[in-house]
């Protein structure tokens, strides 16, 4: 097999095995998957009770509030993604892989965000209905919330791959991230906004999924140098 | 050309240009400031539909665009650091670092105040207020990385990273807000809208957009200079401007 | 100059307070961003000289009377001195 062949293979290989390995990890702790969930759940509930229980007013607020949740949820678990690798000492061995940082953490990242944003995704028809969001809206939040998720993830990890070297670096991930959170929030919220008045839905998504592709494009490299930065000192 | 940039990489030659740029610049830009200020206060003359609080303006749209200018300056400055690795810009983006946020905290309070009596409320989330509210987060964020990290060399790299990935959020953060503004206002108001502004306010206007770039230039060198002693401060230049040996 | 008196200027139809509190509290704000590493210089500068004289007296109680100043010395004891 010729050797550039060979390099590419052991690169999707590798990719797949860090996947792979990240994947088991979290499926290995259901509370870890059930976690950022029970979150949603719960906050979700706070609004009605903060805001009162006025089902016209709550179906109003709800692409919002469903929005603002999930993004807390997603802030939530970004600080986990390599907070145990870091510790354990298997970060600094990705970065003496043969292989490009980049890649190896975006399996990782592609792996954390099916644990929990994509699943949030999937589950949030349940608590849209708890704050009253029209049924119409429902197919357009769960493709917001997966495109949007998807962004959140790749975003937060950059965060959490400045921050994994600082002690109780939790909020201060939320500090950096939460700026570059809020096209992703608009975008979404605003799509969900336009399925619930029969506007125009598509332009919001096609937006969301720009977003994706760029974050997915751009977000490794950021993650990549971030990791080594994080070693450096720690 | 080449020669002068490469110069400015010495730690000792940056200060010594550094601290003659500064004696000239900032008596010059204090007059510009003076200047400007009397001009938009009191020479020109008032808008037709705000009345006498539109002389806000003199204040919170260059500390505004500086503000903007600054982040770019200041990622810049982290990028050059990162893939030249040269010690001086590292100096460069810290020190830029507090003055746009700083500079964003002004064009917000004094946005609040002209809000007041323009539109009866301290706060409007219209899409220019919002945006900079966001770039204030964005300068804390680095300010605030940079403090959590130990090792103060990785420390310059990682805000240099998240700089630069602020900088490529900031057009489409701008550009969102600008979009959700216009999703969620009701299509009678405009808080803000495009006004062509009279030539006998855009003059003291520019000039105090020019004060302010210049107030940036100086106070981003007088702190790098700052920075400059105490990381030097055993070299021999370091000892030798202080007074003894 | 627009307005007529200088009581005039300060009240600007009204509007006086806001303007001049916007423009107080930025003039403060830039007073301070300009203010504050003029004085760290000196305070850097004034702390290098007192660390300079601490270093030259505890050199001095270590070797007692004063004997010929060893340039030598200098460098190797504020090398070893050196460690903030």
């Amino acid at each position: 097999m010729p050797a550039a062949d060979q390099a590419a293979l052991s690169l999707s290989a590798a990719f797949f095995r860090q996947f792979l390995r990240h994947g088991k990890t979290l499926a290995a702790s259901p509370s870890d998957l059930l976690n950022p969930l029970l979150f949603f759940f719960m906050v979700v509930t706070l609004f009605p009770l903060g805001l009162g229980p006025d089902p016209e007013r709550l179906s109003q607020m709800a692409p919002g509030i469903l929005w603002v949740v999930a993004l807390l949820a997603s802030l939530m678990v970004s600080g986990k993604l390599f907070a145990s690798d870091f510790e354990d000492g298997s970060l600094e061995q990705l970065c003496l892989a043969p292989h490009p940082l980049a890649i190896l953490a975006l399996a990782e990242v592609f792996a954390h965000w099916l644990g929990t944003g994509f699943l949030l995704a999937l589950v949030s028809p349940l608590f849209a209905v708890m704050v009253g969001l029209p049924t119409q809206a429902l197919p357009v939040l769960v493709v917001s919330l997966l495109l949007g998720s998807l962004c959140l993830t790749l975003i937060g990890a950059v965060g959490s791959a400045l921050t994994v070297s600082i002690r109780r670096g939790g909020l201060l991930l939320s500090l950096i991230i939460i700026p570059l959170h809020v096209p992703v929030l608009i975008f979404g919220s605003s799509a969900v906004v336009e399925a619930t008045r029969d506007g125009n839905v598509a332009s919001w998504l096609a937006l969301l999924a720009a977003l994706a592709l760029a974050s997915l494009a751009l977000a490794p490299l950021a993650i990549g140098a971030a990791l080594r930065i994080s070693l450096d000192n720690g | 050309m080449w020669s002068f940039i490469h110069k400015l990489g010495s730690p000792p030659w940056f200060f010594r240009f550094g601290g003659n740029l500064v004696r000239w610049l900032l008596p010059v830009t204090l007059i510009l400031l003076l200047v400007g200020a009397f001009w938009g206060l009191l020479v020109a003359p008032p808008d037709f539909r705000q009345g006498n609080s539109y002389r806000i303006i003199y204040i919170h749209v260059p500390a505004a665009v500086v503000a903007l200018a600054g982040y770019y300056v200041m990622a810049l400055a982290g990028a050059i650091s990162l893939i030249w690795r040269i010690k001086m810009a590292d100096i460069a983006m810290k020190a830029a670092a507090p003055v746009g946020a700083v500079l964003t905290g002004i064009a917000l309070v004094t946005g609040a105040i002209w809000g007041k009596p323009t539109w009866g409320t301290w706060w409007v989330w219209d899409a220019r207020i919002t945006s900079m509210l966001i770039l204030f987060f964005l300068y804390l964020g680095v300010v605030a990385l940079f403090e959590a990290y130990e090792n103060k060399a990785a420390a310059a790299k990682a805000c240099a990273v998240l700089s630069l990935v602020g900088t490529v959020n900031i057009p489409i953060i701008y550009k969102s807000v600008d979009w959700w503004y216009s999703l969620h206002q009701p299509a009678s108001i405009k808080f803000t809208g495009e006004s062509a502004i009279d030539a006998s306010m855009m003059y003291p206007l520019l000039l105090m957009i020019v004060a302010f770039y210049g107030l940036f230039a100086v106070t981003v060198v007088m702190n790098m200079r700052v920075e400059l002693i105490w990381h030097h401060r055993q070299s021999s230049w370091v000892r030798q401007w202080a007074g003894f040996e | 100059m627009y307005f007529e008196s200088i009581a005039a200027a300060m009240d600007m139809n009204g509007h006086g307070v806001y303007v001049w509190l916007a423009y107080a509290i930025t003039v403060s704000l830039l007073v301070w961003l300009f203010w504050a590493p003029a004085r760290q210089l000196r305070v850097r500068r004034l702390w290098l000289i007192a660390e300079e004289q601490r270093r030259l007296a505890s050199e001095a109680l270590r070797s007692g009377a004063t004997p010929p100043h060893d340039h030598a010395a200098d460098g190797r004891s504020s090398s070893m001195e050196s460690s903030g």
